[in-house]
């Protein structure tokens, strides 16, 4: 037990003093592995950290992350954009639909969360200005969208828990479809019932007619084919995740070509964009398999098991604590650390109380989509703020609280039907 | 020392510009192998092999563009809140962090290559490959992090010395949101009008 609290308070010392997660990572794991452990465990770092660097499975995050970049210095955002607003302006809440279903579709392709929110709060805020929406409720709905991306595949973030946990990640993107789809359809529907009941939170309505829908589907079916190829080809077993992020850069690439977006400053504007958060990414991925492998070889899994079992928590009991854990760090602590951080301690107790690690996977995800949007650390608010530049941050934060409701009540849906996650990724081995 | 370090921003953005590069062209690689193997039921191997490779190298070497760039994850809550002096200090103690990580890194990196290359060690699979090659390139990106990492320090201290805080500050100060945004949006010039309008 001393061992765990030793390691939480150094680790969380290292952090808020914004000491970089990956270095404060590998600080944790030297001085862990010189206390508690009378090998000379560091030596082990230049073997784990070229493995690590070498896997075929973590080439997926650069791929998908490229293929992100693509679609969004493409301009398709914009358009996806504007031609969901086509589509779903009709129903109570307008435009706020739009801005759910735009943020899901492009976070679910896009690395990077803030360029998500920042791309899309730039194209949508005039329109909520011109058509007088409740400004808040529009940019919370922007905030809580870009979460969404992180548990519909292709997720990083989902490839970083595969990683660490030694889990299937065709699996893992099986099981966050139906709990992302449900989860979109809880956000849309909290929309419809806020404007419903205050229909001037809604703005102006606008018409579309039926010609103007389907020729902007020329727009919309493009990126629903870029996702049919990435999870088809991981669906039916013709592609790895990563053979099947390949498949989907070609594709936007191609792409981005029709929409003759493609000039030598287009590609060194990817390729920065690329590697700055590949490199960034894959640093901390590093640093946390090397960690795992200090707290593997000190035998921490088994003791806090041990200690959880002597607690005489029941497995839910253990699971209430573990959520309320997240809840917790997550007011504090950024998304991809927070993974990194807790799913080595926190993954083997709860498998080792009989949970399904996909299942598992799909719970952390959520919980993690919740910090994204709750104050004072959800990078989405902040992002959506700094576009936004008038007004302030806290109404962002009351605007995005009818979402961080419905990501509770997921959670809770979740817990009670855990086949939600699971029915999918039974298709896949 | 000032021409020292827009030298190391340059030369990092050109190894970006490669490594996405190559990146690209392993998803070529991989999407041919992909297609042949499920078309023609042939297999070149060794695509996901050489690919695995490339994406070690060029991590290797964007190490140190994400750090110009200031793209390495540092958290901030209680940074913002901090009176500039400190700040300053937590800047320069976050670059001793990381360079006795890449330091000792680079250093058993090394040793990972230099027992591949005395023992002639190949890869387990069919290419064979000599793995003291990827492992010197690799190992290669890692010491120039660790170059990158010394030179922001030393430069973030002369500016401090001389009084030239703002300047330390855009060196290794943590990244403002406000920058990672305009880095990262991305609005064309045509503005969609949603819906037609009224």
């Amino acid at each position: 037990m001393i061992v765990i609290l030793v390691s939480l308070g150094i680790l969380l010392s290292l952090l808020l003093l914004s000491i970089p997660v990956a270095a404060a990572l590998i600080a944790l794991g030297f001085s862990v592995g010189t206390l508690f452990s009378d090998f000379p465990l560091y030596r082990a770092i230049g073997e784990i950290s070229w493995s690590a660097g070498t896997d075929f499975i973590l080439l997926a995050i650069p791929l998908f992350v490229l293929l992100g970049e693509i679609l969004l210095r493409a301009g398709i955002a914009q358009k996806t954009y504007a031609a969901l607003a086509k589509w779903l302006s009709w129903l109570p809440g307008g435009l706020i639909h739009a801005n759910i279903a735009t943020a899901a579709m492009f976070a679910a392709t896009s690395g990077s969360s803030v360029a998500t929110a920042a791309t899309i709060t730039t194209v949508a805020l005039p329109q909520a200005r011109r058509y007088k929406y409740k400004e808040s409720l529009f940019a919370g709905s922007i905030a809580a969208g870009g979460t969404l991306g992180i548990l519909i595949p292709p997720s990083i973030n989902l490839i970083v828990y595969g990683f660490l946990t030694n889990t299937s990640i065709p699996q893992l993107f099986m099981a966050g479809i139906v709990p992302g789809i449900i989860l979109t359809i809880l956000f849309m529907v909290c929309v419809l019932i806020i404007c419903l009941i205050r229909p001037e939170f809604g703005g102006v309505k606008m018409e579309s007619t039926l010609k103007e829908r389907i020729s902007s589907l020329a727009d919309l079916i493009p990126v629903f084919m870029i996702f049919g190829v990435v999870i088809g080809s991981i669906y039916m077993g013709i592609a790895t995740p990563t053979e099947s992020a390949a498949l989907g850069v070609l594709f936007s690439l191609g792409l981005a070509f029709r929409y003759k977006a493609v000039n030598l400053n287009f590609m060194k504007e990817i390729f920065e964009g690329t590697m700055r958060t590949t490199a960034m990414i894959v640093l901390i991925v590093t640093a946390a398999s090397f960690l795992n492998f200090i707290l593997d070889s000190i035998g921490l899994a088994e003791a806090l098991t041990e200690f959880v079992n002597t607690l005489g928590l029941s497995a839910f009991n253990t699971l209430m604590v573990i959520i309320l854990l997240y809840i917790v760090l997550g007011f504090f602590v950024e998304t991809l650390s927070l993974m990194v951080i807790t799913i080595p301690i926190v993954a083997p107790v709860m498998f080792g109380l009989g949970y399904d690690p996909v299942w598992f996977g799909v719970m952390v995800i959520l919980l993690i989509e919740m910090a994204l949007i709750t104050p004072p650390v959800g990078l989405n608010l902040y992002v959506v703020q700094g576009v936004r530049q008038t007004g302030s941050i806290s109404e962002v934060m009351m605007g995005s609280l009818p979402f961080v409701i419905m990501i509770a009540m997921m959670i809770a849906l979740l817990v009670a039907f855990p086949d939600m996650a699971l029915v999918l990724s039974r298709y896949v081995s | 020392m000032n021409k020292l370090i827009t030298t190391g921003q340059t030369l990092s953005r050109w190894t970006a510009w490669v490594g996405g590069g190559v990146l690209l062209a392993t998803a070529v690689l991989i999407t041919v192998e992909v297609v042949l193997r499920k078309v023609f039921s042939f297999s070149m191997g060794g695509s996901d092999e050489i690919s695995s490779y490339v994406m070690a190298i060029s991590c290797s070497f964007g190490f140190a563009f994400a750090l110009f760039e200031k793209a390495h994850i540092r958290i901030d809550v209680l940074y913002n809140k901090f009176p500039a002096v400190f700040q300053h200090i937590l800047d320069l103690m976050s670059l001793i962090f990381l360079g006795i990580y890449m330091s000792v890194l680079s250093f058993f990196g090394f040793k990972v290559f230099w027992v591949s290359f005395t023992k002639g060690t190949t890869a387990n699979t069919p290419l064979h490959t000599p793995l003291w090659i990827p492992q010197l390139l690799w190992n290669l990106g890692l010491w120039v992090f660790t170059l990158a990492i010394i030179l922001l320090f030393t430069g973030t201290l002369v500016k401090l010395i001389k009084g030239d805080r703002l300047g330390a500050q855009l060196l290794s100060g943590a990244s403002r949101l406000k920058d990672e945004i305009e880095k990262d949006t991305v609005v064309l010039d045509e503005t969609p009008i949603p819906g037609g309008g009224k």
